[in-house]
């Protein structure tokens, strides 16, 4: 029987693949940490840009009913000054 | 042509062979015969005098004919022709103008008024004194009386004098035509507005100290001549100033707070309004409001409530424009009403000049009938009888010049209206342009909104990709690394068999050791991808339920925009089924015709509310029928008899589909005390309509979001987000029943088969009737997998075994693994409860 050796290739091999995915396995783990960190970042971002879109919004809206407070105060006056002499 | 017949000498009958005299004598017998009171008849009346009176009367006729078409201005040339000298002379005489100086008491503008009445004969129904401006103004007593040109800033100094007028007379209007070309009055007018003395339609305003925020120094000398005449009577309105617009708030800040801008309206301009108005106006509480005010306040209420929520704030502008609406159709209704009546007051017009000739013709022809009547009656001598025409004919005319008096003022009246009208019509075209821009820039900043909205959520979404991806990678790593410890194992284990040195073992133990320490490092990765999945899946969620609500509020001319746009197609799917039915048939089956469409919208329509709208679409067949749907997966399968314990849980009391905030958080908040946990929507949702899926999800965020509050920031981990999720679980189930609307929530709880709580309650399951278990489906729980399928859990389950028996699984692990993996396929009705999950 043979004997099993640490410098046989088959031991070597399976020394070789564990090294290889090993390193594999660290360099998919660095990227995955960069990825969550960068994902973390752009939601960051992306909450803070809802947020602006939502203020934006509530601005524009803001504006747009107070154009409408004088529309509807001047259409009121206008239509208040008819006479109703005839 | 008359023919008088004599058939008694004592008694006279009149007849006129057109039968004009028969019909009008009715109306002129008294006055005839009061003509001809005076008159002693004659025995002998001459052949001559009967012909001349005939030929005269002809010739009466014959004028009297020609004038049948004409203006208002003919009679007076036509008069002239048999007018004496005096009745010529008056007839050329201007007619008098009001003259009224503008610094007059109220008795003297009476006085003038009275005055200027009995000149023209006739007591016109003008309504309230005007001021006239111009040359013949008088200067004020005491003052040496100057020319207009020689005035230092005449259109100034009439100014002042409409100012103080405002103190005396019920109501100042500002008459450009009088004395003053339109460019003079047109000055006039800004020097006043510019000094604060008119508001932009000419009315004084009142000057009980209201800020204005017209120039000070007119303001104080209007309200000092406003507030000097002691007896300035009652009915001069204080009417203030246009409300000024809210200023905008700052965020944060709450507009309602600022006490909403009162229009006290006049009396008089009360009395003008449209019926609704007057009754809306009527009933305030109290006169200090407007009632337009009624309008504001409800909008200012809403801003108040929106806090910093956008769709509250659209909310608020929908029901600005709604109010907007109401408004406009009572004004359209006093429109209208008023065009009625200027067309009423001119055809009265156009009756009373027909009614003025004919009756001028009438009295003619009367008189001369019974004039040649006369003619033949004894005593009565022809010149007596020219005596009595011409004494008549005065009668007639100064009757026929009263009547087109009040004709001429009643056509002033109807040109007037005629103004008011023009002038109300352009405000109301103007009102309806400023109403399509408000919407349009509504439109423009919703769809803005939602557009970036989306640009946000698709970039969330690809980050989810990545997510997915890089889990799937690092699954990958981990089998890599599992297989390779394995293999590492296998050999250390052959090398300690055959002895081998120490320093061989070694070497494999820190092989093992390092992989083993990567895959647990793999693992943690796998867990913070999925938490930023979770994230970036939370914040997908609430930017699609916000737009959904927006897009909701769009018009449908910029969805209609909006969907044949190719860069904005993507809003079909957030159409609600109410928008989708208003879109044109065409469009209908366009977007119905496409299938990914009919998947996200026909879900939509598959609840008690819009059934009638379903049946609309498979009617008219732009969709194929329910069971159709429902075979092709699009609509729920009806739903299956639930078991008796789901059942007993679901029967809250028939919770609605819908239902506002309000409610939902009374009920949530019910739940959350009975089970010791603060369940709480926000706060900026108060009053709207939410379906318990948007409640659920809604809730969850809220209650992340205060857990992470209250760790400092920190977030919550898988782990903690799982436990929140399973005690959610049970409470939204117990609320909601299984069957809630999917939104996330809802979807992980209750609607994805390969859901991470049904795959807990299988386990828990299994468990229970496996003590001596052989596999631990829960530490694949524990792991943080995302794919619980079936087929993966076998793989997983088998991959587990493989790395506890060292490589070689028996026929009793394969056998447990399928029957674990069949419990979890296994139907509907066979699998624990949620409630037996948490």
């Amino acid at each position: 029987m043979k004997q099993t050796s640490i410098n046989d290739p088959a031991t070597q091999n399976i020394i070789a693949a564990a090294k290889t995915a090993i390193a594999r396995a660290k360099e998919v783990n660095k990227a995955s940490e960069v990825l969550i960190a960068k994902l973390h970042k752009d939601y960051d971002e992306i909450e803070a840009r809802h947020k602006e879109i939502e203020q934006q919004l509530t601005a524009d809206v803001q504006g747009i009913i107070q154009q409408m407070d004088k529309d509807t105060l001047q259409f009121l006056a206008d239509m208040s000054s008819m006479g109703g002499q005839a | 042509m008359a023919r008088a017949q004599e058939q008694n000498p004592t008694e006279i009958e009149v007849e006129v062979s057109d039968g004009m005299i028969e019909e009008s004598r009715d109306v002129f017998e008294e006055e005839a015969e009061r003509a001809l009171g005076g008159l002693k008849p004659t025995e002998n009346a001459g052949e001559a005098a009967a012909a001349e009176l005939d030929a005269e009367v002809q010739r009466h006729l014959a004028e009297l004919a020609a004038r049948q078409p004409r203006t208002t201005k003919e009679p007076t040339e036509l008069d002239l022709r048999n007018l004496n000298d005096e009745e010529i002379d008056r007839a050329l005489e201007p007619l008098p103008k009001l003259d009224i100086w503008a610094g007059a008491t109220e008795a003297e503008a009476a006085e003038d008024l009275t005055g200027w009445q009995e000149k023209r004969g006739v007591a016109l129904e003008l309504g309230p004194p005007v001021v006239t401006l111009g040359p013949e103004a008088r200067p004020p007593e005491g003052t040496t009386p100057e020319k207009a040109e020689e005035r230092e800033d005449p259109l100034l100094q009439q100014a002042r004098e409409i100012t103080r007028a405002a103190g005396t007379f019920p109501i100042v209007r500002v008459i450009k035509e009088l004395g003053l070309d339109i460019a003079a009055a047109q000055k006039i007018r800004k020097s006043l507005a510019r000094e604060g003395f008119i508001d932009a339609r000419g009315q004084i305003i009142a000057l009980k100290g209201q800020t204005t925020g017209r120039p000070t120094g007119a303001k104080q000398e209007a309200a000092e001549v406003a507030a000097a005449p002691p007896e300035a009577p009652a009915e001069v309105i204080a009417e203030k100033p246009l409300p000024p617009a809210p200023e905008a708030a700052a965020p944060g800040t709450r507009p309602a707070e600022q006490p909403a801008q009162a229009v006290e309206l006049r009396p008089d301009t009360v009395a003008q309004l449209p019926q609704e108005a007057r009754r809306n106006y009527g009933s305030l509480p109290t006169r200090e409001k407007g009632w337009f005010t009624v309008a504001r306040e409800k909008v200012a209420r809403l801003l108040g409530r929106r806090e910093q929520d956008p769709i509250q704030a659209e909310a608020a502008a929908k029901t600005y424009f709604q109010e907007q609406d109401r408004l406009f159709n009572a004004e359209s209704r006093g429109l209208e009403g008023l065009q009625r009546r200027h067309g009423e007051t001119q055809t009265k017009l156009q009756g009373l000049e027909q009614q003025l000739d004919r009756m001028t013709e009438r009295e003619n022809v009367a008189v001369e009938a019974a004039l040649a009547a006369l003619a033949g009656v004894k005593g009565i001598s022809p010149q007596q009888i020219e005596d009595k025409r011409r004494q008549i004919g005065d009668q007639i005319r100064a009757k026929e010049a009263r009547l087109r008096s009040q004709i001429e003022g009643l056509q002033a009246l109807v040109a007037d209206l005629g103004t008011k009208i023009e002038t109300t019509g352009k405000a109301r075209k103007r009102f309806e342009e400023a109403r399509k821009k408000a919407r349009q820039k509504l439109d423009e900043a919703v769809a803005r909104a939602v557009n970036d909205n989306h640009g946000n959520a698709e970039l969330a979404r690809g980050g989810m990709e990545k997510c997915d991806s890089k889990i799937e990678e690092q699954q990958g790593v981990i089998r890599e690394l599992d297989r390779k410890i394995a293999a590492l194992q296998e050999k250390k284990q052959a090398l300690q068999t055959e002895h081998a040195g120490a320093e061989a073992l070694k070497i494999f133990d820190e092989l093992i050791a390092e992989a083993q320490g990567e895959k647990r490092k793999a693992e943690e990765t796998i867990k913070a991808l999925e938490t930023a999945k979770s994230r970036g899946d939370a914040m997908i969620g609430r930017v699609e339920v916000s737009n959904e609500k927006l897009v909701a509020d769009l018009s449908i001319e910029k969805i209609n925009k909006l969907i044949q746009n190719p860069g904005t197609e993507w809003i079909i799917p957030l159409l609600s089924p109410e928008k989708l039915m208003e879109l044109p048939e065409k469009d209908q089956r366009a977007i119905l015709g496409n299938a990914d469409y009919q998947r996200a919208l026909l879900p939509k329509f598959d609840i008690p509310k819009n059934s009638a709208l379903l049946d609309k679409l498979i009617d008219d067949r732009l969709v194929p029928s329910r069971e159709q749907l429902r075979a092709q997966g699009i609509l729920k399968k009806p739903e299956a008899p639930k078991a008796p314990a789901a059942k007993a849980e679901t029967e809250t009391g028939g919770v609605p589909e819908t239902a506002q905030a309000d409610f939902w958080q009374t009920k949530l908040g019910e739940l959350g005390r009975e089970r010791g946990i603060e369940l709480r929507l926000p706060t900026a949702l108060a009053g709207l309509e939410l379906t318990g899926g948007e409640a659920a999800d809604l809730v969850y965020d809220q209650t992340v979001e205060r857990m992470e509050r209250s760790m400092a920031g920190a977030k919550l981990n898988e782990t903690q987000r799982e436990g929140l999720l399973k005690v959610l679980a049970e409470l939204l189930r117990a609320l909601f029943g299984v069957e809630s609307r999917a939104t996330s929530v809802t979807q992980k709880m209750h609607t994805r088969p390969e859901s991470r709580v049904k795959f807990g309650a299988v386990a828990k399951d299994w468990n229970a009737s496996h003590p001596t278990q052989k596999i631990k489906p829960e530490t694949i729980l524990a792991q943080g997998s995302r794919d619980l399928s079936p087929a993966g859990v076998k793989a997983k389950l088998l991959e587990q075994l493989l790395q506890e028996r060292g490589g070689k699984l028996t026929p009793d692990d394969l056998r447990s693994v399928s029957e674990f993996v069949a419990k979890l396929e296994g139907p509907a009705a066979e699998q624990p409860t949620v409630a037996a999950a948490a």
